[in-house]
């Protein structure tokens, strides 16, 4: 290929860059083209697509309200006050919002570190985070909670990653508990592994708390969890649960 | 409907927001929180999953408004990238697109440096290249862009063989650059 066709092909490859469909081989070549050939990716292409994206979209779309109150209250984050303040550990159960968290970029330098064995993870990164790392890792599940008849309010998710045996569940809607009546307690049904589920750790809904964010403390290893089930327990939780009172289940299709 | 340009005023969000000034965050939210959800939620389903994405969006508005150039691209413009990498990142991890095959972890995803000679892309002048285009591409790029189809989806509506879909969207990009570059020439320094 001459220069001119080269320069055509990178073109060509550096649309399917901006446009976000480069296969695994079409990005060697782009590679190769910027590499030996001295072709600059071009920033009107991203440009270009991001306008696109904003030219066709309806001018009346609108945030959902819910939406909108939890951005809005994340917006705690995003002063210089929170980057400054010093940071928090994972282990109690606080509101996401409240949390004095660390910007995107320092949650992305932890990324690496969060992958491995949750004996070795950081305590000094905010939960949420952690959550917001652990959601980039392809590995990642992430499922949705259903209440039962008593729970018909609870929402909430799960995410969940093998590798690193980290996770975090987020509810909003489940009752508040008196911890000296009972408590909240996480199960992981991993069949693969054995027949009764995995505990998952207790927990806490405290008092006026719309929304609240609980980590993960998985007491045996799980690696193929199909299911994650929120019952209510005596205090300070069971070895193994009679599933007397089931709050929430969240479970793959 | 083409997304009208916002108020002047509203350029000066993103500046705000790289300067770290009170409330800038609120009201980057407020005025662009419709865009990103309605980008956003064109490709990532449930909505619960959607509003994640949106979280995480603004969250790298916060840390990449410094790289913002209002030279260069409308604030509605930059704003659809980051929805856009935002959306495409997630369905990277759901596997959702065959086609969009996860990238080495070295692979550059910052916003590349501006351009020196390339014109401002803004949603005006955008609007007028899209018609100089051929009605074809036109559709092409609508139905990905607007209705948030895979090229899956677009080959079998249009009847057109994927890799004929692939390629005439990438064309129709490099297209609407060119016209753009007539269109808007930069300014020549002397």
């Amino acid at each position: 290929m001459n220069h001119s066709e080269l320069a055509a092909r990178f073109d060509e490859l550096d649309a399917a860059r901006a446009l976000g469909d480069i296969s695994a081989a079409e990005h060697v070549e782009w590679t190769r083209l910027v590499q030996e050939h001295g072709f600059v990716p071009d920033g009107q292409l991203d440009a270009l697509v991001g306008g696109l994206e904003a030219s066709l979209a309806p001018a009346s779309a609108k945030l959902p309200p819910e939406l909108m109150k939890r951005l809005q209250a994340d917006t705690v984050r995003y002063t210089p006050l929170a980057a400054e303040t010093p940071r928090v550990t994972t282990a109690t159960v606080i509101p996401f919002w409240r949390q004095p968290a660390l910007g995107w970029a320092a949650a992305a330098c932890f990324a690496v570190v969060l992958l491995i064995p949750s004996s070795e993870t950081p305590t000094e990164i905010s939960p949420a985070d952690q959550r917001l790392v652990l959601m980039q890792a392809e590995e990642t599940i992430r499922l949705d909670f259903v209440g039962t008849t008593d729970f018909e309010n609870l929402q909430g998710d799960v995410v969940w990653t093998d590798d690193s045996q980290t996770g975090f569940m987020r509810f909003s809607g489940l009752p508040t508990n008196d911890p000296i009546q009972a408590q909240y307690q996480l199960w992981i049904v991993d069949p693969e592994r054995d027949e009764r589920p995995v505990d998952g750790g207790v927990f806490d809904i405290p008092v006026g708390e719309d929304e609240v964010l609980v980590p993960i403390r998985a007491a045996l290893r799980v690696d193929s969890p199909v299911a994650f089930v929120i019952t209510v327990e005596q205090p300070g939780g069971v070895v193994v649960s009679k599933q007397e009172i089931v709050a929430a289940i969240a479970q793959g299709g | 409907m083409a997304r009208p340009e916002p108020h002047p005023a509203v350029e000066d969000i993103l500046p705000r927001v790289a300067r770290r000034e009170p409330m800038a965050m609120n009201d980057c939210i407020a005025q662009f929180g419709g865009l990103v959800w309605s980008i956003i939620r064109r490709y990532v389903q449930p909505d619960s999953e959607a509003e994640d994405v949106v979280q995480e969006a603004f969250s790298e508005l916060w840390q990449k408004a410094d790289r913002f150039d209002g030279s260069k691209a409308s604030a509605v413009t930059f704003i659809g990238m980051i929805a856009r990498r935002r959306s495409i990142d997630w369905l990277r991890r759901k596997q959702r697109r065959p086609e969009l095959q996860p990238l080495p972890a070295d692979f550059d995803q910052r916003i590349p440096a501006s351009v020196a000679e390339s014109p401002r892309v803004d949603l005006e002048s955008l609007h007028g290249a899209l018609q100089e285009l051929s009605d074809e591409i036109r559709n092409l790029l609508q139905l990905h862009f607007s209705q948030g189809l895979t090229h899956h989806e677009i080959s079998e509506q249009t009847g057109l063989p994927l890799g004929t879909v692939k390629t005439r969207l990438r064309r129709g990009l490099i297209s609407l650059r060119a016209l753009m570059r007539r269109s808007n020439p930069p300014l020549e320094v002397s």
